[in-house]
């Protein structure tokens, strides 16, 4: 499980861009936008900054090559250490424990972790087109992300009999939550109905079953846990941060149940040690979950420990889930509202549950909230990363 | 004596109804329909159906397998072929593990290839141990214009003939050519499509004399007259032709002549003598005397003789299956995205030759790894194994091709001529999984628990290569 990371390391300051169709920005511009705000809510300048880790699925959208240098000349923070971090969809946390890490070594004291994608840049089937040409010549071709995650709703049904109902509850209440929240890419109410009757993405997953393709940018600036009380009293706490990466060969293991998905298993069993979280359920206050379709929330409540294997849908059907029930999950509205800016996700969440656990969430802030969680899953199940975050004592 | 030891065939599982080409073309429409190969099968895939199939009822008939040291043969008989430099054979011969040192061959560019194929393997057996079999695939996806005659009338299908000389279910006992440079149908280089001949003229100075002088010169050199015949078989590109001959040479054209089965799948090219020569054995008694006669570039007859061991014919299906097995095509549109004349056909995919070649046993041969420590069946195969962590201790596993359906779905995003595609994940008998695409499926047939086989079939042109793996389909059908 390596090396305890309890309470050393904080947030100090958080940025997000409105994510959407962003046409009117660039690469750099979305890097700009959450840079500058996360600096300004830290009260610092970039030149205080030491070190970034840049997260990006397609850094080279911004005219470079893979490695840290779109964002330095984004921000003009040329000649500091910059690291890229891609790791799919988990790359926005993976991002951030990077940061956590260079922290906790003690090698430097300020340092930022960004995530940024920009998706629209690349026609509208930009993320299948993703999965259309990579991967092996013939093993597997004709994958696409929705048909993997639409083969674990097929299986879903089949084992725990519930139906596209259920799932579409998850799409009402993450539109709900995306509602009340000005920087998410959609922002409008949905009904079941509206879920049933959307056009097919991968049988039974429809158009509103699905994440969005977004543009997007989020920041988190990241300190020791001592120098952070000198910026600022609600600073948050990095209390455990997990990543675990398996192969995107899962999918042709006669084992493999496509029902939960070991990665995030892992990555919890990791991040809840360092947190010395002993009952997920009861002791987390609200979740930020890799939600990319429907079936993969319920899924995630199962393998995050929110509910007993099998039992996932049970949370949704009973309005554990919503905002005002016992653990408001996705209150940002989630992948499926917020949008999926693919390398900008995890911090995105990051953002939210920060924001959450300062009592800064609006119109959607959870009672109480001192205790929160943050999941990506990347690829096929292939990887995830959590992180746990907690208000000061 | 040569004969044949056993027989395949393969009809794709689309049908085009004349009548829907006519409503969209404005022409006169020819009765029936005509097979229509899956936007994602050509003639090499359908040989490799019918030749897998054909290799099955030989085990069926005779009780031993088909293996190295009596597959001594393969020609691949096409005026179709996927390459035009490059033999299809040998990656039939890959797929079905024929040894190296095996006669593999093709034999392009003649409607008659079929005929000269059997000439070809009777002289090779004839040089060979007398357990050795040659395997004769004829597989035909002729493009033709569209708004022309061909159009309708060409049908898509394979056949396959094993020859040997034991076992067999019919002798060969006489064989005649007449050769002539006579270019009823044919293709040049750059052509797309297939050209014929004006029908008045080629039919009355090339098809009529050639075919009347091969029969009547096979009939003269066996001693037989056309009334000993039970069975005459030809290649006609119209039923009305062959009956027009068979009624020149004597026969009666209702109890003699064979069906061509133009009005169920069409005319089929090379495949098409033998299909109707297999529909004629499934009724064959012993003694029965049959006439087949190949056109092209003149004309090629044998006269077979039908054995006793015709009643140990074993066939897992017999060509009515594949006649029942029908998936219509209501919609020329879908047909001319099928032959590639409209629509995205395909993406730019991503290939390289290197890693086909390296994974030749895997993609072509379908073999898997199986650790010797733990027993875990991997499919890709690995070196390491991902349940005990042993490292190169595998042995080969071969996959069966039937499994059943764990899960599924009808992607709508993934880019298919014949949308949606559908994707399974295929627990397979004997252990492994299959991940990958489905295909001849109506997508609201697919369930969980369905039973499916793998079928050869092409991804995708990446590289510039023909890309073919398999792909799961429901079961055929038959015992």
């Amino acid at each position: 499980m390596g090396g305890l990371l309890r309470e050393q390391v904080a947030i100090i300051g958080v940025g997000c861009t409105r994510f959407g169709e962003n046409f009117n920005h660039s690469w750099s511009d979305l890097a700009i936008e959450a840079s500058f705000e996360a600096c300004a809510d830290a009260g610092l300048e970039l030149e205080d900054i030491e070190a970034a880790w840049v997260g990006s699925f397609r850094p080279w959208i911004a005219g470079e090559r893979n490695t840290g240098s779109p964002l330095a000349e984004a921000l003009g923070f040329s000649y500091k250490p910059i690291t890229l971090v891609s790791n799919i969809c988990a790359t926005g946390l993976d991002t951030l424990r990077n940061a956590c890490l260079a922290v906790a070594s003690g090698m430097y004291e300020i340092v930022l972790a960004i995530g940024v994608e920009k998706m629209r840049d690349a026609g509208t089937r930009s993320l299948s087109l993703t999965n259309r040409t990579d991967f092996h010549p013939l093993i597997g071709k004709g994958r696409t992300a929705p048909s993997f995650f639409a083969s674990c709703a097929h299986r879903y049904f089949h084992e725990y009999g519930i139906g596209r109902e259920t799932l579409a509850k998850v799409s009402v209440k993450n539109h709900h939550n995306g509602s009340l929240n000005p920087r998410a890419h959609i922002q409008r109410e949905i009904t079941i109905e509206d879920v049933l009757k959307s056009p097919w993405v991968a049988e039974p997953l429809s158009v509103l079953d699905s994440t969005t393709s977004s543009d997007g940018a989020a920041v988190a600036i990241v300190t020791g846990a001592d120098l952070a009380k000198r910026f600022r009293s609600d600073y948050v706490l990095i209390k455990g941060i997990g990543l675990s990466v398996g192969t995107e060969r899962n999918i042709f293991d006669p084992e493999f149940s496509f029902l939960s998905f070991k990665p995030t298993q892992m990555a919890a069993q990791m991040a809840y040690q360092q947190a010395g979280i002993k009952s997920p359920r009861q002791e987390i206050d609200i979740a930020e979950v890799h939600d990319c379709f429907t079936i993969t929330e319920i899924i995630n409540y199962e393998d995050l420990g929110f509910a007993n294997k099998g039992e996932g849908w049970r949370l949704i059907e009973e309005d554990v889930t919503t905002l005002d029930g016992k653990l408001p999950v996705n209150t940002d509205g989630g992948l499926k509202a917020f949008g999926h800016p693919i390398g900008a996700s995890g911090l995105r969440m990051v953002y939210e549950v920060v924001k959450q656990l300062q009592g800064k969430a609006g119109s959607r802030q959870v009672r109480n909230a001192r205790l929160g969680v943050a999941h990506t899953l990347g690829g096929p199940a292939a990887m995830a990363a959590v992180v746990v975050l907690g208000s000061p004592d | 004596m040569i004969g044949i030891s056993a027989v395949g065939v393969y009809l794709p599982a689309y049908r085009l109804s004349r009548e829907i080409i006519t409503q969209a073309t404005g022409g006169i429409s020819m009765r029936g329909e005509r097979t229509v190969a899956n936007y994602d099968e050509d003639a090499l895939t359908m040989g490799v159906e019918a030749s897998l199939e054909c290799i099955d009822n030989y085990f069926r008939s005779w009780g031993v397998p088909l293996g190295k040291h009596t597959l001594r043969g393969l020609i691949f008989t096409s005026t179709s072929s996927p390459y035009r430099e490059k033999h299809a054979s040998s990656v039939i011969s890959s797929v079905l593990e024929a040894d190296s040192s095996a006669l593999v061959t093709d034999l392009n560019g003649s409607l008659r290839g079929a005929l000269t194929a059997i000439s070809i393997a009777s002289n090779y057996l004839k040089e060979s141990n007398r357990e050795a079999k040659v395997l004769v695939v004829a597989a035909d996806k002729r493009q033709a214009e569209p708004e022309s005659n061909e159009e309708q009338s060409f049908g898509d299908g394979a056949a396959t003939l094993i020859l040997g000389q034991e076992d067999v279910l019919a002798n060969i006992e006489a064989h005649f050519t007449v050769n002539a440079n006579f270019p009823h149908f044919w293709r040049r280089e750059n052509d797309t499509y297939v050209h014929a001949g004006d029908a008045r003229f080629v039919e009355n100075y090339g098809y009529f004399p050639l075919m009347e002088e091969v029969i009547r010169g096979l009939l003269k050199k066996a001693g037989c007259s056309a009334a000993e015949i039970d069975k005459l078989i030809v290649y006609t590109p119209y039923p009305r032709l062959a009956q027009q001959l068979a009624r020149r040479l004597g026969f009666d054209t209702k109890t003699q002549l064979a069906d061509s089965l133009f009005t169920e799948i069409g005319d089929t090219g090379t495949a098409q003598v033998f299909l109707s020569l297999i529909s004629v054995l499934d009724k064959a008694r012993p003694g029965n005397k049959l006439v087949v006669a190949g056109y092209g570039d003149g004309a090629e007859a044998i006269l077979l003789e039908v054995t006793e061991n015709i009643q140990k014919m074993e066939r897992c299906r017999g060509l009515e299956v594949y006649l029942k097995r029908r998936r219509p095509l209501t919609n020329y549109g879908r047909f001319l995205h099928f032959r590639d004349v409209i629509g995205e056909s395909s993406y730019d995919a991503f290939s390289s030759l290197a890693l086909l070649w390296r994974e030749e046993k895997q993609n072509l041969r379908l073999y898997g790894t199986k650790c010797k420590g733990c027993g875990a069946i991997h499919f890709p195969r690995r070196r390491v194994c991902d349940k005990c962590g042993t490292k190169d201790e595998m042995e080969n596993f071969k996959l069966t091709r039937k499994g059943r359906i764990y899960t599924y779905t009808n992607d709508y995003i993934y880019l298919n001529p014949d949308p949606p595609e559908t994707l399974v994940v295929v627990d397979l008998e004997n252990g492994g999984r299959f991940f990958g695409q489905g295909t001849d499926v109506n997508p609201g047939d697919v369930r969980i628990g369905m039973e499916v086989e793998l079928c050869f079939r092409k991804l995708h042109d990446g590289q510039g290569l023909p890309n073919y793996f398999w792909k799961a389909r429901p079961g055929i059908g038959g015992k």
